[in-house]
């Protein structure tokens, strides 16, 4: 919420902030309203009045005037793809005939006359430039519905115009270009002022005659770290047909065929983010079931209801999904990170440390801590306390090769996508002589590489670069690194661990006290755990690898089972409303041991079992871990004929052989090698024993275990 | 009687249909639980589910969607008048919360191609456009979205991930890693599910990547001897319906059905299933066919010999040489031998004018390689001598006494001198050449 007083926005009617309260039950959500003459749909772009004054008295132009004559309409009119001025063809000296295809520039923009001087009358302005002047808003209606008093409601996604994101307009940004952000608000329907429409950037290319309501929008704009992300391919073409005819009734303004963005890179893959079709089928869905007993108990992390049952919010609170409010147990790490961060923000330090590595085995909340401390900064920068930054966190195993990194990173910072070769040669300028770009691109920029271990090319130029820049005067980069190896700098050239090994944080494998502080926070709130039964659990998994996911895990289960146990029915016990020793146990018992080898032999099939039993034999008389099949077929049918067993034929026994090898409960060669096949056991054979001692079908094999 | 034929072939060849064993029913049930988990508490889950082929957990997985039949995309049921007939607000609940994606580690070659087979089977499902161009990036980022999306309006997504192993067999894991750190981010509600015949599948993840998967492994197991009779029940035994013509028709059936099961052969035969393979596939696979010849009166036309004696008993005398012949060489315990080797041990043991020429026998004997009676033990490329190369018998010498013993055309001779030590005595050269000649 104090982003978005930052950028000023505010919803148009003062009724809209006590509104917000009301609950979803209350609503009816609908996919399409009515108001005003104008139909409004989910997933329609639509314009939204800032403020409900400055609306009445500019005229609701759709149509743009002449800058020659000042009259609207009548003949073709041509667009400046500098100015976006409109002009008749024949008011131009000398008068066109047609539309010339390419690029046309205007007779003032091309004598560099200033544009804005000139009229002295008031020209009609039209909501495309008030929308670019920042005086109107762009959104993307997500929702519809009624209020219980009968009023149309929507929430809308913002749309900012280039020059309301931090880093300003830049030379790439096309003039129509828009930027969708992650913030929705909720307003009522009265304040839209009518349709607008945002198209993919190849949407838009090819759009060409749809008047002057057009935009075209690429990237996702994060306004807490002043990011661009590109957006994701969700077109849909059917549904942009029907919106392209319906915007073809419109009164038509005949412009310039190529409106191209001028430096929109050419990619191959559609991307786009017409969703339309895709939220009204998500949002039909939804509606419908709205107030049916279904729904009712889903249950929202932030949310417990008071219909939960405690082993309910216990799961709930347990799930790894759950975000907690803060992280216990790591507080050292926490300030070390923190005081990092703070050291390396403060301007004019020019030391060396700005890299980080962080270091720890899966599970112990490397990630979760350094999100946690840079939740912290935010905190701390909307007070003001520090400088303004940036904030780019990557992970090494969502790249398609390592060297997209600089791709991923050069795009976050100035929201162009290119190939990486050229990414890496424009951040190379930029990290080097940082202090001669202007704006939010000459703020510190923190970046956040997790799984570093997975950029490591056979050069290693990629993790080079990324710690080379850092040390640059000026760059005014820090990175941290995450990775599970606590010698990874070791093992890395000596040019770059002297760079990224000088500041090091290492989270150790966390202990039982610690794991069972974890799990009490998490529970805090509800009393669903017995005190041991958590300090069993946090005691078994600290013991195997100090991972809280499978603490929590381990816990999770146990609650699962608790309720499959209530359901089932015993209640005449006075504690099974609690969760456990039992529980845990038996949720340690499924998760920890692996019976399953035990109980996989123990269900096969007689010759299966005669089989393993065979193997086994060969094993004690030969003392060699590996045999051939010929020699285990042969153990096999000594087996079988000394106790009136039929022995199997060759080719059965085989394929017997490959399936028990297929479970991996032998390890063995491919079944082509017949005779010759090599076979060995995958466990100790004391297994095949304790297995199959005392097996109903086969009394006699025991004398042989 | 069609309705009979559609429902007897659908519980034999559609696995979702069969009926499954008791054993199984409770995965089923711990299955069923850890859905309901996902799509009405919002938890993600992941769960493997283990066994041997056949038996196995394929039939579970399907078998639990199929509870839940009408597809939210494809159907246009009406939830009114399933209410009506729906009993268990879950079995709706499922109907509608749930899309589904599956995978085969078979066949995607690597993690790229299989994210874009996910990214390729929503668009689908939900009628978006699919960019073949996406690279694995922007086909997670659109998973995300994706994901985001059906989380707000309550839908769970189910990956099913067939061939597990070879997902995890592939470098660096990044699919997996990412499906299932997907499950971690409190806006994705989502199971994964793997399905792998590996018992020891779970070991084969990578740190970091077990950390994330929640270590629930589900074991199924082929059923015990004792359930397979009153599966096969199950199974042919047809509903009887109300209508009085098809009645009769259903229990004539049903009669002659139960009177199979009686039958001594039946019965040792299902013994003899049990003791070998008792997963239902193997079952249904092999009792038809015996179902078949009883039910037309017609004699059972299995072969009298397994499949490598009946080889044997095809192959020409020279061929039976030459494998005699190694056996031979075996015998004086000479472990590898080559194909001229095994040419001048028959010339040996053949001292006749009228022996075949080296030419025809390494035709023969390329027959046998190609058979796979035999194989190269070098195992190497095909660059060296073939005569040098070092060969081995695939087949024990059991089955090539019983081969002897099945053939045909062998001579005596052949099998006196596979049983004797030492060359052929002049007489019986002389009956052999004899034989031979009668053949030609």
């Amino acid at each position: 919420r104090s982003v978005k007083r930052d950028l000023g926005f505010s919803p148009v009617l003062p009724r809209a902030r006590s509104r917000r309260k009301s609950r979803d039950g209350d609503r009816k959500y609908v996919s399409r309203i009515e108001w005003n003459d104008g139909v409004f749909e989910v997933g329609e772009d639509v314009y939204v009045r800032k403020l409900e004054s400055a609306e009445r008295d500019e005229s609701d132009e759709e149509v743009e005037d002449c800058r020659v004559c000042g009259k609207v309409g009548g003949e073709v009119m041509i667009e400046c793809d500098a100015c976006l001025g409109g002009f008749h063809l024949g008011c131009l000296e000398p008068p066109l005939e047609e539309v010339p295809g390419g690029d046309w520039i205007c007779f003032k923009c091309e004598k560099k006359e200033a544009v804005g001087e000139e009229p002295s009358r008031r020209r009609h302005r039209t909501a495309r430039e008030r929308l670019l002047a920042k005086e109107l808003w762009a959104a993307r209606i997500e929702r519809l519905w009624m209020e219980a008093d009968g009023s149309p409601w929507f929430s809308g996604r913002w749309y900012l115009v280039p020059e309301e994101t931090a880093s300003g307009r830049q030379p790439h940004n096309g003039s129509r270009e828009l930027f969708r952000t992650k913030h929705v608000d909720h307003n009522e329907v009265e304040s839209i002022l009518r349709h607008c429409y945002v198209f993919s950037p190849e949407d838009f290319s090819k759009a060409s005659n749809e008047g002057d309501d057009v935009f075209y929008c690429e990237y996702d704009y994060e306004m807490k770290w002043h990011t661009f992300k590109r957006i994701v391919d969700l077109a849909d073409h059917d549904f942009e047909e029907h919106e392209e005819s319906k915007a073809s009734n419109k009164k038509r303004r005949s412009s310039t065929p190529n409106k191209t963005p001028n430096k929109t890179p050419k990619r191959k893959v559609n991307v786009g983010f017409t969703m339309q079709k895709f939220f009204i089928l998500l949002y039909q869905s939804h509606t419908e079931v709205t107030g049916s007993e279904v729904l009712r108990r889903k249950i929202f992390p932030e949310d417990s209801g008071k219909d939960l049952t405690e082993i309910e919010k216990a799961k709930i609170a347990l799930s790894l999904s759950t975000t907690p409010g803060s992280l216990p147990c790591r507080e050292k790490e926490c300030k070390e990170i923190e005081a990092f961060v703070t050291d390396a923000l403060k301007e004019g330090l020019e030391n060396l440390g700005k890299c980080l590595y962080i270091s720890g085995v899966p599970g112990t909340g490397k990630t979760a801590t350094v999100l946690d401390v840079m939740r912290r900064m935010e905190k701390k920068l909307s007070t003001k306390e520090i400088q303004p930054y940036r904030f780019v966190a990557m992970n090494g195993l969502r790249l398609t090769s390592p060297e997209q990194t600089y791709t991923v990173l050069h795009e976050a910072l100035t929201g162009q996508r290119l190939s990486w070769k050229r990414a890496l040669q424009l951040l190379d300028e930029r990290f080097s002589n940082c202090k001669s770009l202007g704006g939010v691109d000459s703020r510190p920029c923190i970046l956040l590489v997790d799984e570093l271990d997975l950029l490591v090319t056979r050069s290693q130029s990629v993790l080079y670069n990324l710690f080379d820049w850092p040390c640059r005067p000026n760059s005014r980069l820090m990175v941290i690194g995450i990775a599970n190896t606590i010698d990874l700098p070791e093992r890395l050239l000596p040019r770059i661990a002297s760079r990224m090994g000088l500041q090091r944080v290492s989270f150790s494998p966390y202990s039982y006290i610690q794991l069972q502080e974890i799990i009490s926070f998490r529970l805090s709130g509800t009393e669903a755990f017995e005190k041991a039964a958590v300090e069993f659990a946090s005691r078994k998994v600290a013991a195997v690898s100090g991972d809280a996911r499978r603490a929590l895990e381990l816990c999770r289960r146990a609650a699962e089972l608790a309720e499959c146990r209530q359901k089932s029915g015993d209640l005449e016990e006075s504690n099974t409303r609690l969760i456990g020793m039992a529980d845990v146990e038996a949720a340690v018992t499924e998760m920890f041991q692996a019976p399953h080898v035990q109980v996989a032999m123990r269900m096969c099939s007689k010759h299966a079992k005669i089989f393993l039993v065979a193997m086994v034999y060969e094993y004690h008389r030969t003392g060699m871990v590996e045999t051939t099949f010929d020699q285990v077929s042969r153990a096999q049918s000594l087996l079988c004929s000394n106790n009136g067993e039929q022995p199997p034929d060759k080719d059965v026994l085989l394929s017997i052989g490959c399936k028990l090898g297929e479970c991996r409960l032998l390890l063995c060669e491919t079944g082509s090698r017949h005779r010759l096949q090599k076979l060995q056991l995958n466990f100790p054979s004391d297994d095949v024993s304790f297995a199959l001692r005392d097996c109903l079908d086969l009394p006699w094999i025991t004398k042989y275990l | 009687m069609d309705a009979a034929m559609q429902i007897l072939r659908c519980r034999l060849y559609d696995p979702r249909a069969s009926p499954v064993f008791a054993s199984a029913e409770e995965n089923r049930r711990k299955l069923y639980d850890l859905f309901r988990h996902t799509i009405c508490q919002a938890c993600n889950n992941s769960a493997l589910l283990l066994g041997p082929r056949g038996c196995a957990p394929n039939v579970g997985a399907r078998a639990r969607f199929e509870r839940n039949p009408g597809d939210f995309s494809g159907s246009n049921f009406d939830r009114r008048e399933d209410l009506l007939f729906v009993i268990s607000p879950l079995k709706l609940l499922f109907c509608c919360f749930r899309s589904q994606v599956r995978l085969n580690g078979l066949l995607h070659a690597d993690d790229r191609s299989a994210l874009k087979e996910i990214a390729k089977q929503l668009c689908v499902e939900h009628e978006l456009e699919f960019s073949k161009a996406a690279s694995f990036e922007e086909n997670l980022r659109f998973l995300t979205v994706i994901l985001e999306q059906f989380s707000l309006s309550h839908k769970a997504l189910v990956l099913v991930l067939d061939e597990f192993d070879l997902f995890a067999q592939k470098p660096k894991q990044s699919l997996l890693y990412n499906l299932l750190d997907l499950l971690q981010s409190p806006s994705s509600q989502a199971a994964v599910i793997g399905i792998s015949c590996r018992l020891d599948a779970d070991q084969l993840l990578e740190k970091r990547v077990r950390s994330r998967f929640s270590q629930r492994k589900i074991l199924f197991l082929p059923p015990p001897s004792e359930e397979i009779t009153r599966f096969l029940e199950a199974v042919l035994v047809i509903p009887v319906d109300s209508s009085a013509n098809l009645a009769q028709h259903a229990n004539a059936f049903n009669a002659k059905i139960s009177a199979w099961l009686q039958m001594e052969t039946t019965k040792e035969l299902v013994n003899k299933l049990a003791a070998l393979d008792s997963s239902p596939r193997n079952i249904i696979d092999s009792v038809f066919r015996n179902l078949l010849d009883y039910l037309k009166n017609t004699k059972s036309t299995t072969p009298k010999h397994p499949p490598t004696i009946c080889a044997l008993a095809d192959l020409s005398v020279l061929e039976l040489f030459l494998l005699t012949s190694m056996k031979r060489l075996e015998n004086k315990e000479r472990d590898t031998y080559t194909f001229n080797s095994v040419f001048k041990e028959y010339q040996d043991g053949y001292k006749s004018s009228d022996s075949y020429s080296k030419k025809a026998a390494y035709k023969a004997f390329e027959h046998l390689l190609e058979r796979e009676l035999i194989g190269y033990s070098d195992g190497r490329a095909v660059s060296t001598l073939s005569h040098l190369r070092p060969v081995k018998m695939l087949i024990s010498f059991e089955e090539l006494e019983q081969g002897l013993e099945a053939s045909p055309i062998c001579p005596a001779t052949l099998r006196q001198w596979y049983s004797q030590p030492g060359d052929l005595s002049m007489f019986s050269l002389i009956t052999f050449s004899w034989n031979v000649s009668a053949e030609a």
